[in-house]
C-alpha cells in the first residue's frame, strides 16, 4: 500500500492520523515523484554515536519480556526494555479469556488483565527505561543491539545482559487463494476484534483446532461472527478438551482429518473448499465441501522468532516440539553465548503461565550474573522458580516440552505414563451439586482455590483431575465462574419435574424471565427452559440460572432465543427448517445424506411425517423436481416394535 | 588413492576456471567446503566494470562483460549494462580520473567526462556541484552472481567436471611428481595441478605448501533494499573517506548499497557492524536523497581479499603445478569470466591469449592501484 505518497507501507503496522492518504499500491513503487521531498527529509543524519551502556536490555514486552523485567529491576538492574508495538503486553493484550495455570500466577484471570498487572509493576521501577514503537533491527558485531527508537532514531545500545523474549509468529499455509484480503492469520482476527474492537469478517472458516484456533473460534462467536466450522488435518482436536467443549455447545463443528483446499473470491474471500484427509494426509477425491464464508483465520501453529538469536550467533536446534528452530538454553534460560538470554515463546512454544515464569527467571539470573541482589535469596528464588515450572510441566499437556527441551539438552527423558484416574462417583443424596466436565489433566487449579468450602481438589499436581466432594459443598456456586474453563455447572434439583442449572456465560444475555431453547453440549436443542436469574461478576463472566425439565437438566450447557420463525420439520428429532436448510446448502443433495448429516427423518416415526416436507424443501432449494431426487430408502420395520414385544406376550 | 588431473579449491572464482578446464575436457574436481558454491562471491554487489587504472585490470573486466553477455544470450543471468558512473570529489582524484579516461579509451572503451547538469538528468537529487569530474562509461554494467554461479555450476557438471560439496582442504603437499589432498580430515585425493582459489581462505592453503600469499581479508559490507520501480540505471562510486559509497539498482528493482569503512584488523568476519548501517543511511541518502525511503531488508558482510597494491595474484608460482587465483581486491566476480579461461589456457598450454603478467605472483608490490 502506498501512505501519503510513500510506496511499500505496511498499513498494518502504521498509526492512522487525520488527513493519512492510503492507497492500493499497484506494481512497484516509484520514488521519483518524491526525489523533491526527500533531499530535505534525509539530510539530518547524524554521524555515528558510541553506544550506549546499560546493565540489561530486555527485548519484548509480552509475558515473559515483562516478567524479565520486572524480575531484574526489582534487583536494581538498570533495564531498557524495548518493544515494538504502541503499548506492552505483547499477545496478552488480545487474549480476552482467562487463563489456566496456577492461582498464584494469574490463572483465571484474562490474558488483557495479566498484561496490565505486569504493566503496573514495571511502570513501578525506578531503574526500569520503556521504549515503545522501537524496534531492535539487529544483533550487530561487539555485541551491539541496534534499535530504530521511536520509528525515528537509530542507536546502539551495548547491554551486559542480553534477554530477548522476541516471541514466536503465526505459521502460514500454502493454499490456492491464500494471499486474498479475508485471509488472515488468527492473532491478526484477535488484534482486530479485541484490540480495536472491528470485526474482521461476518462469517468464518477457522484452520487449525490447537488451542489458538479453539479460543478464536470462541472469541469469534463473542464478537457475532458465526463459525461455519473449525478444520483440523490431525485425526484428534489438539487443543485442550475445556476449549473444545465451549465451542462445541455452542454449536461450532469440528471437522477432523480435513484441511483447507483453496480460498474462493476474486477480489476478497467469497468462500472456502475444504477436503477430507486419508491417513497419509493426502486428499480424498471427491469429498470437497464448500462453505460460504468472508473470513479464513489460519490457527496452524507458531515459529519462534529468533532472528536475533541466529544474528547474535547462538546456538540453535531444530526441535519440532518446541516450534521449529529454538536457540539452545540451559535450565537458567541461557544461550550458548554467555549474558545473552531466551524466554517465553522464543525458547519454545508453550504458553503466557511459563512465559512468565521463564522471564522471571531469566531476569533474576541475569541480574544475579551482573552481581546484583542477595547471593542467597538469589539462589532461593532461582530454585523457587525452576521447582515452579517444573511442576507446572509435568502433566501430559506439557510433556511435548520437555521432550523438546531434553532433546536440547542432549539429555535422555525417561518415559513416562500419566495416570491421572477420573476421579470416583460419589454418590451423594444432595440436591444442590456440581457438575465438573474437566476430564482431561491440564495445568491449572483456581477450582480448588476459590472454593470456600474445601469441596473441589485437585493436589499438590497441578495436572491432577479435579475431585468434587459433594458432601463439603454448600451449593454457592462461586467456582462456576472461576473455572476458566467454563467447565463447572451447578445443578438444583426441584423436583421430578422442574429443575434449575447455573452456567457460565460469556455469550450474549437475554433479560431474565425470557423462555429460551437450551442447548446440549453440542449446541443442539434440548428444550425449552427459562432464564431466572443472571449474576455478573466483576471479572464478567456471568452466572445464569435456568428452569427447565429435570429430565434433561443434568445436559443444559447454553441456550439461545426462541427461533419462533424456523418450523420443527423432523418432529421425533426436533429438526428444524434452518438445520436441513444449512446442510443442503453445504452440499447435500438428497435425503440420504441429509439424514446422516442432520439426524432427520431418522426418529421413532421413520421419517413418516417429515420425509416428504424434506423432499419438498430439497426441490425447493435444489429447484428441481421431486422426482428427480435420488430415491429415499425405506428400511425395515414399516413401523417400529420393540425388541422384547414377542416375548412379552407370551408371558 | 583417487587421482584427479586438476583440482580446484574455491567455487568463487574457481567456479570459472573449472567451468573452462570442463570445457576442455580436463578431468577437474572442485572443492567446495561449503553446501553452496562461492561463499565470498555470493557475498558480491554483482556490478561488472572495465573502468580501472590497470592496463590488465581494464582488459580482463572488459574481456569478461563480453563474455556475460554470451552466457546472457544462452539463459538469463540478469545481465545488463546499464553503466558506472564514478566521482570525483578532489583534483587529485580528478586528475587521475584524466589519465585513466585516455589508457581506457586505448582499449577501446567509450568512457565520457560528465557534467554535473547530465549527472542529475540522470541521477536525481546526487549533489552533483560537490564533485569536480564524473566519468561514466556505458560498458559497465552488472550481473546476478547467484544465477551466473549456477551457470557455472550445472555446466561444470554437463562437461564432465566434478564438484564435491562440504570438502575442506585440511592438508596439502607435494608428493613426487604430484599433490596429495587432504579433505576434511579424512579421505585423500592425488591431483596433478592444484589451483588455489580459496579467497579469504586462500592464503592458508598456500602456506600449506610453503608458499606465502600476501593477501588478506578485509570485510566490506552491503545492504540491499526492498523492491521499486526503475529509479537509474548506472552504479554510482563516490571514493571518498568520509562519504564513499557506491549503489546500483538491480534489474528485480532492489537497491544494492555498499561502502568501504576502515575495519581493524583484517580478518575473516561474516558479522555485519551497526556502525556500518548509521554511516550507509547518511552516505546513500547524501548521494540520492530519495533513497531515504526505501526499507532495508537484508544486510551481510563479505569480503574483499586485498594485496599490497590492490592487484590481483594470478599465474603460477614457484612451485610446478600450483597455481594461484587469489587476491582479487572486491574484483572476482567481475574478473571471473575472463580469469577462468586464461586459467585454464594457461594449465592446459601454459600461455595466456592476453597478458596478465603484471599480476603475476612474484612481483614489486609496492606501485599501487588507483581505481581499486
Amino acid at each position: 500500500m502506498e501512505v501519503d505518497g510513500i510506496p511499500n507501507v505496511r498499513v498494518c503496522k502504521e498509526r492512522v492520523k487525520p488527513g493519512i492518504n492510503v492507497v492500493r499500491q499497484m506494481g512497484k513503487g516509484d520514488l521519483s515523484l518524491l526525489a523533491d521531498r526527500a533531499k530535505e527529509k534525509f539530510s539530518t543524519f547524524s554521524l555515528s554515536t558510541s553506544p550506549q551502556e546499560v546493565d540489561i536490555v530486555v527485548v519484548g514486552g509480552g509475558p515473559a519480556g515483562l516478567s524479565a523485567t520486572i524480575k531484574a529491576g526489582e534487583l536494581g538492574a538498570k533495564v531498557i526494555l524495548i518493544d515494538n508495538n504502541w503499548k506492552l503486553g505483547g499477545q496478552l493484550v488480545k487474549q480476552t479469556h482467562k487463563f489456566f495455570g496456577s492461582q498464584r500466577h494469574y490463572a483465571g484471570i484474562r490474558g488483557v488483565e495479566i498484561a496490565e498487572l505486569l504493566l503496573k509493576k514495571v511502570k513501578a521501577l525506578p531503574t526500569v527505561d520503556i521504549w515503545l514503537e522501537s524496534d531492535v533491527v539487529g544483533f550487530y558485531e561487539d555485541r551491539i543491539l541496534g534499535v530504530l527508537r521511536n520509528r525515528k532514531e537509530l542507536v546502539a545500545l551495548r547491554p551486559q545482559g542480553i534477554i530477548l523474549a522476541t516471541g514466536a509468529r503465526e505459521n502460514m499455509l500454502a493454499f490456492p487463494g491464500n494471499t486474498l484480503p479475508g485471509v488472515y492469520g488468527a492473532g491478526a482476527c484477535q488484534t482486530l476484534m479485541n484490540e480495536y474492537l472491528v470485526r474482521p469478517g461476518t462469517s468464518a472458516l477457522i484452520v487449525g483446532a490447537g488451542n489458538v484456533g479453539l479460543i478464536l473460534a470462541y472469541q469469534f462467536l463473542q464478537a457475532g461472527i458465526e463459525v461455519k466450522a473449525i478444520v483440523e488435518a490431525q485425526s484428534k482436536v489438539g487443543g485442550y478438551y475445556v476449549h473444545l467443549a465451549k465451542v462445541n455447545r455452542l454449536g461450532v463443528p469440528v471437522l477432523l482429518k480435513t484441511t483447507i483446499m483453496r480460498a474462493l473470491g476474486k477480489e476478497k474471500v467469497e468462500g472456502a473448499v475444504v477436503v477430507s484427509l486419508d491417513e497419509e494426509f493426502k486428499p480424498l477425491e471427491g469429498s470437497e465441501r464448500e462453505f460460504s464464508v468472508d473470513l479464513i483465520a489460519l490457527a496452524v501453529g507458531l515459529t519462534p522468532s529468533a532472528e536475533l538469536c541466529w544474528q547474535a550467533g547462538c546456538g540453535m536446534n531444530y526441535i519440532p516440539e518446541l516450534g521449529g528452530y529454538v536457540p539452545w538454553h540451559n535450565e537458567n534460560m541461557e544461550t550458548t553465548i554467555k549474558g545473552v538470554y531466551v524466554a517465553g515463546d522464543l525458547s519454545g512454544i508453550e504458553e503466557a503461565s511459563t512465559a512468565i515464569l521463564e522471564g522471571e527467571l531469566a531476569g533474576v539470573h541475569c541480574a544475579y550474573s551482573l552481581g546484583l541482589g542477595d547471593e542467597k535469596e538469589n539462589e532461593e528464588k532461582i530454585a523457587s522458580l525452576k521447582n515452579e515450572l517444573a511442576l507446572f510441566r509435568q502433566g501430559p499437556s506439557s510433556w511435548h516440552i520437555l521432550k523438546g527441551k531434553a532433546k536440547m539438552l542432549k539429555k535422555t527423558l525417561e518415559q513416562k505414563e500419566f495416570i491421572y484416574p477420573p476421579p470416583p462417583e460419589v454418590k451423594s443424596t444432595k440436591k444442590r451439586y456440581i457438575l465438573l466436565e474437566c476430564p482431561q489433566p491440564i495445568p491449572c487449579n483456581p477450582c480448588e482455590k476459590v472454593c470456600p468450602r474445601g469441596s473441589i481438589k485437585i493436589g499438590d499436581d497441578i495436572n491432577a483431575l479435579p475431585y468434587f466432594i459433594p458432601d463439603l459443598c454448600n451449593g454457592c456456586g462461586i467456582c462456576v465462574s472461576s473455572c476458566p474453563g467454563l467447565a463447572i455447572f451447578l445443578v438444583e434439583e426441584i423436583d421430578e419435574n422442574i429443575s434449575k442449572i447455573t452456567i457460565p456465560w460469556e455469550q450474549k444475555l437475554l433479560p431474565e424471565g425470557t423462555r429460551v431453547e437450551v442447548l446440549d453440549s453440542k449446541g443442539k436443542y434440548l428444550g425449552i427452559g427459562e432464564i431466572v436469574k443472571i449474576r455478573t461478576f466483576p471479572d464478567r463472566t456471568s452466572v445464569v440460572t435456568l428452569k427447565v425439565n429435570s429430565l434433561i437438566v443434568k445436559n443444559v450447557r447454553g441456550f439461545r432465543e426462541k427461533r419462533l420463525d424456523d418450523p420443527i420439520i423432523c418432529r421425533c428429532n426436533e429438526i428444524r427448517k434452518s438445520e436441513i436448510l444449512e446442510a443442503i446448502r453445504s452440499g447435500a443433495s438428497d435425503i440420504n445424506t441429509l439424514k446422516g448429516i442432520v439426524d432427520c427423518c431418522t426418529g421413532l416415526c421413520q421419517g413418516k411425517t417429515c420425509q416428504s416436507l424434506v423432499l419438498k424443501i430439497l426441490s425447493e432449494e435444489l429447484k428441481c423436481n421431486i422426482e428427480e431426487l435420488a430415491t429415499v430408502t425405506a428400511r425395515p420395520p414399516s413401523l417400529p416394535f420393540r425388541l422384547g414385544e414377542e416375548f412379552r406376550r407370551e408371558s | 588413492m583417487q587421482k584427479i588431473d586438476v583440482a580446484v579449491i574455491g567455487g568463487g572464482v574457481g567456479s570459472a576456471i573449472a567451468y573452462y578446464l570442463a570445457l576442455k575436457g580436463i578431468d577437474v574436481v572442485l572443492l567446495e567446503k561449503e553446501a553452496f558454491l562461492g561463499r565470498t562471491t555470493r557475498a558480491c554487489a554483482g556490478a561488472v566494470r572495465a573502468q580501472f587504472s590497470d592496463p590488465t585490470s581494464i582488459m580482463v573486466g572488459k574481456e569478461s562483460i563480453k563474455i556475460l553477455a554470451d552466457f546472457q544470450k544462452k539463459e538469463d543471468i540478469k545481465f545488463t549494462q546499464g553503466g558506472y558512473l564514478l566521482l570525483a570529489h578532489s583534483s587529485e582524484l580528478a586528475k587521475s580520473f584524466k589519465e585513466n579516461i585516455k589508457l581506457q579509451r586505448s582499449f577501446g572503451l567509450e568512457v565520457e567526462e560528465v557534467t554535473s547538469l547530465d549527472i542529475n538528468k540522470m541521477i536525481p537529487g546526487l549533489p552533483a556541484s560537490e564533485y569536480l569530474l564524473a566519468t561514466f562509461c556505458p560498458f559497465d554494467g552488472q550481473a546476478n552472481p547467484f544465477l551466473v554461479l549456477d551457470f557455472y555450476r550445472r555446466n561444470i557438471l554437463n562437461y564432465g567436471g566434478k564438484i564435491w560439496f562440504k570438502s575442506e582442504v585440511t592438508r596439502l603437499f607435494r608428493d613426487g611428481g604430484h599433490f596429495i589432498i587432504e579433505i576434511n580430515q579424512k579421505q585423500r585425493i592425488k591431483a596433478e595441478v592444484v589451483v588455489n582459489a580459496a579467497g579469504p581462505w586462500a592464503r592458508e592453503i598456500a602456506k600449506m605448501v610453503g608458499i606465502e600469499v600476501p593477501s588478506y581479508p578485509e570485510r566490506h559490507e552491503i545492504i540491499v533494499t526492498e523492491r521499486v520501480a526503475p529509479l537509474f540505471e548506472p552504479m554510482i562510486v563516490e571514493f571518498s573517506d568520509e562519504n564513499g559509497c557506491y549503489l546500483q539498482q538491480k534489474l528485480d528493482g532492489s537497491f544494492v548499497i555498499c561502502a568501504s569503512l576502515p575495519t581493524v584488523p583484517n580478518k575473516i568476519n561474516f558479522i555485519p557492524s551497526f556502525k556500518f548501517i548509521q554511516e550507509i543511511r547518511r552516505r546513500a541518502t547524501r548521494l540520492v536523497p530519495v533513497l531515504g525511503y526505501l526499507t532495508i531488508v537484508r544486510h551481510w558482510a563479505g569480503h574483499y581479499i586485498m594485496t599490497p597494491d590492490g592487484k590481483p595474484i594470478v599465474g603460477a608460482t614457484p612451485l610446478p603445478g600450483f597455481y594461484l587465483a587469489v587476491g582479487l581486491c572486491g574484483h572476482g566476480f567481475m574478473f571471473s569470466p575472463m580469469l577462468g579461461k586464461l586459467m585454464a589456457e594457461l594449465i592446459t598450454t601454459g600461455r595466456t591469449s592476453l597478458d596478465i603478467s603484471s599480476w603475476i605472483f612474484k612481483r614489486d608490490y609496492s606501485i599501487p592501484e588507483i581505481l581499486k
